[in-house]
């Protein structure tokens, strides 16, 4: 039996009196693509958090390439220890490090320093065309280049599931296009898994992938 | 094998261990009286309950003018445009950094006040900076689309309601915490007390019963004062999380109000305000450098700079030895406090609010409780060296003074985005890399306020200073014998020396902010 890149079941999640995820599942192989629309507030961003292992959830089982990350809601698998990697709606850069520092704070936490870091951080900086910004910090990027440089930091560790947390919602038609134009690019060296959330079914298809629906009840259909 | 630095466990626990020494050494059988009822018992007493209720009515109606006062001045040094409005809200915070017994003497001086009235009003002067820093804060959240929504359909005056709105649960939280910091206040109404009609605040009461050398009788005496402090700063707290909404709209700040025909008389106001609770008692002070009477010799200037040369040469090495001490205790909160401020900012609803006011509690013990505590715990056979040396006085400021470094911290790190933190958690930074590169490298200019406000706090502390052995040659110690025996222009000039010594970190600091803030 193969490992699935994401296995999760029965997910339930609330805040307080108020419940955001009901009985949700997902399956995943790797490489597969998943794009989640629903509305604001209909707990998006809570599921990619909860499979993230930055949230804990009421109840739920989640295995990722085989490895159990949460029972019983309780997560079981640090963040740091998932493999995978999210893209922050509103992209969470660090604004006293450089370009080329995300991308080595996130190579050092897997043992990869010095030279080597570097080297993957200038290619991978090369690979999003933003190898000219590897000494500037997110103060100095427009509002596109910090999105390929948070897409970056998420790239470079090479991870195995990668969560985009609406990682085009602010932009325009255009710019978006190329967002995905560069996001095809960079996922076909790859072979992760994707999942995107998104309010909006235009984005969701431009994925090119399956596309779920995450209704008011908070399930997922 | 994953570090254990990862999870931020370690490094919290060790800084809360460290913190809760500080907290429960000194004020352990202060906070054990208090869970045994003493509070209530303590009142059965009907001439303790009088002084007590008495300091409680004195204490809120200080708090009200504090709010009366603070509130107008952060809406216009902060919101509004009036002639001078970057300086006076640079100039603003300062009245907090000077012993309240300089603006007693200030006050006394300038309008012949004492007794129980005056001791109120100048508490209110003394803490009306509270409620005007944290409505300022509050003020500058306000979106833009809000304020100018609201100047459209009604003109200044909904736009003023709209700002008052806006600021009301931190005007709510500064008027109890104005309220704690004249409840436990004992310098200024020992001092009114001494000049005019005789009257007790609680404090004193507490005092009378520390120096009977029996401790617990002491801490029996302040436990119905440190319940009714925890009670208010948690009221306070949970007021601001209660009706504290979030401005939504455009993320564009709002910009500050033009007064158009009317600036000169808002400036005015302005500049009335802060003479109340800042200039006025210091020109008085400047007055009195020279002052004498008629027969006296020489003019005003010659004496008064006898005065300031009197003052450098007695007070030199006292006002060395406080900045030493304030600095060490400046630096201990440099290291404990952003762990414990990042701990508050992740814990929310009531778990966050009591362990905000536990952090609190040395702050909100009376100074002279906290001082007994580490004296007990402390004055013990072969410990002499410590008990009369600096470490002990280091470690008791640090103590009472961390949880200003913590809050501060505490409030610039919940600016900063959730991602940013979840980001580095997903990469596996350490927790001590994590604290430092999201959180306190782009907050440094406060996290150096934070241990600047804890040195200048330090040194301008009085009661803690009288009671420890090691602190007694200090700033705050010459300063109050100094004025309990006489009111010349030596005294004027040491507590002008003091006033102006503790003012320069935080101008430097200001100036400094500002002029990064223009490069930016």
């Amino acid at each position: 039996m193969t490992n699935l890149a994401l296995d999760l079941r029965e997910l339930h999640c609330s805040f307080g009196d108020r419940q955001v995820l009901h009985n949700v599942a997902l399956q995943l192989e790797a490489g597969d693509r998943v794009a989640i629309t629903g509305r604001s507030g209909h707990g998006k961003t809570t599921l990619l958090r909860v499979l993230a292992g930055l949230q804990d959830a009421d109840q739920g089982e989640l295995k990722l390439h085989g490895r159990i990350a949460m029972q019983g809601g309780q997560s079981t698998l640090a963040a740091w220890e998932r493999s995978l990697q999210l893209v922050f709606q509103d992209l969470g850069l660090w604004p006293t490090r450089t370009v080329a520092q995300h991308l080595m704070d996130a190579l050092a936490a897997q043992g990869i320093r010095g030279a080597k870091a570097k080297q993957r951080s200038a290619e991978t900086l090369k690979a999003l065309s933003i190898a000219e910004l590897f000494d500037r910090k997110p103060s100095r990027l427009s509002g596109g280049e910090a999105r390929r440089v948070a897409l970056a930091r998420a790239l470079v560790s090479r991870p195995q599931l990668l969560l985009l947390d609406e990682p085009f919602a602010s932009l325009d038609a255009e710019s978006r296009a190329d967002g995905f134009a560069l996001l095809e690019q960079v996922l076909a060296e790859s072979n992760a898994a994707v999942v995107l959330v998104t309010h909006d079914h235009e984005e969701a298809k431009q994925l090119n992938g399956r596309i779920l629906q995450l209704n008011e009840e908070g399930q997922l259909r | 094998m994953p570090s254990p630095l990862r999870h931020p466990a370690a490094l919290q626990g060790l800084a809360v261990l460290i913190a809760l020494g500080l907290v429960i050494g000194p004020l352990g059988p202060l906070l054990w009286a208090v869970l045994r009822g003493d509070a209530i018992t303590q009142l059965s007493e009907p001439r303790v309950a009088l002084v007590f209720w008495r300091s409680v009515w004195m204490a809120a109606l200080s708090a009200g003018l504090a709010v009366a006062v603070g509130l107008p001045l952060a809406i216009l040094a902060y919101r509004t445009r009036i002639w001078g409005a970057e300086l006076l809200a640079m100039l603003m915070p300062l009245t907090l950094l000077l012993p309240p017994l300089l603006m007693a003497q200030g006050w006394n001086g300038l309008t012949g006040w004492d007794g129980l009235w005056a001791s109120v009003f100048v508490l209110g002067m003394c803490y009306a900076p509270l409620p005007a820093l944290l409505a300022s804060r509050a003020l500058r959240t306000q979106s833009a689309a809000a304020h100018e929504t609201a100047l459209m359909l009604g003109g200044r005056k909904l736009a003023l309601r709209e700002m008052v709105r806006t600021a009301r649960p931190a005007v709510i939280l500064g008027a109890s915490l104005a309220f704690l910091f004249a409840i436990t206040d004992f310098a200024v109404p020992d001092y009114m007390a001494a000049l005019g009609e005789t009257f007790g605040v609680y404090p004193g009461h507490v005092y009378t019963h520390f120096r009977d050398d029996d401790y617990w009788s002491g801490a029996r005496a302040a436990a119905p004062l440190v319940l009714l402090c925890g009670l208010v700063l948690y009221l306070g707290l949970w007021a601001r999380d209660h009706w504290g909404a979030e401005e939504v709209g455009s993320e564009r700040q709002a910009q500050s109000m033009d007064w158009g025909r009317q600036t000169a008389l808002t400036s005015l106001i302005g500049w009335s305000l802060l003479s109340l609770t800042l200039l006025a008692p210091l020109v008085r002070i400047v007055y009195e450098l020279g002052v004498a009477g008629p027969e006296a010799p020489g003019t005003w200037s010659t004496r008064a700079s006898e005065s300031v040369q009197a003052a450098l040469d007695r007070g030199r090495e006292d006002i060395g030895r406080s900045f030493r001490n304030g600095a060490m205790a400046g630096g201990l909160a440099l290291l404990l406090a952003p762990a414990l401020a990042h701990l508050l900012v992740r814990t929310k609803g009531w778990c966050g609010r009591s362990i905000m006011t536990l952090t609190a509690l040395p702050l909100l013990a009376p100074g002279v409780g906290y001082g007994m505590g580490a004296i007990s715990f402390a004055n013990r056979p072969g410990w002499s060296n410590f008990y009369q040396g600096t470490g002990l006085v280091v470690l008791v400021f640090a103590g009472r003074f961390l949880p200003i470094a913590v809050f501060l911290l505490a409030e610039r790190f919940r600016s900063v985005p959730r991602s940013r933190d979840d980001a580095a958690v997903l990469h596996g930074l350490s927790y001590p890399r994590r604290l430092i590169q999201v959180f306190v490298a782009p907050q440094a200019s406060a996290w150096l306020l934070a241990a600047t406000l804890v040195v200048v706090f330090a040194v301008r502390e009085l009661d803690l200073a009288i009671l420890l052995p090691g602190a007694n040659q200090s700033a705050a110690v010459r300063y109050f014998n100094a004025l309990h025996f006489a009111r010349d222009g030596f005294v004027a000039a040491f507590g002008l020396l003091i006033a102006i010594l503790l003012f320069l970190p935080v101008m430097a600091y200001a100036a400094w902010t500002s002029l990064c803030r223009r490069d930016d």
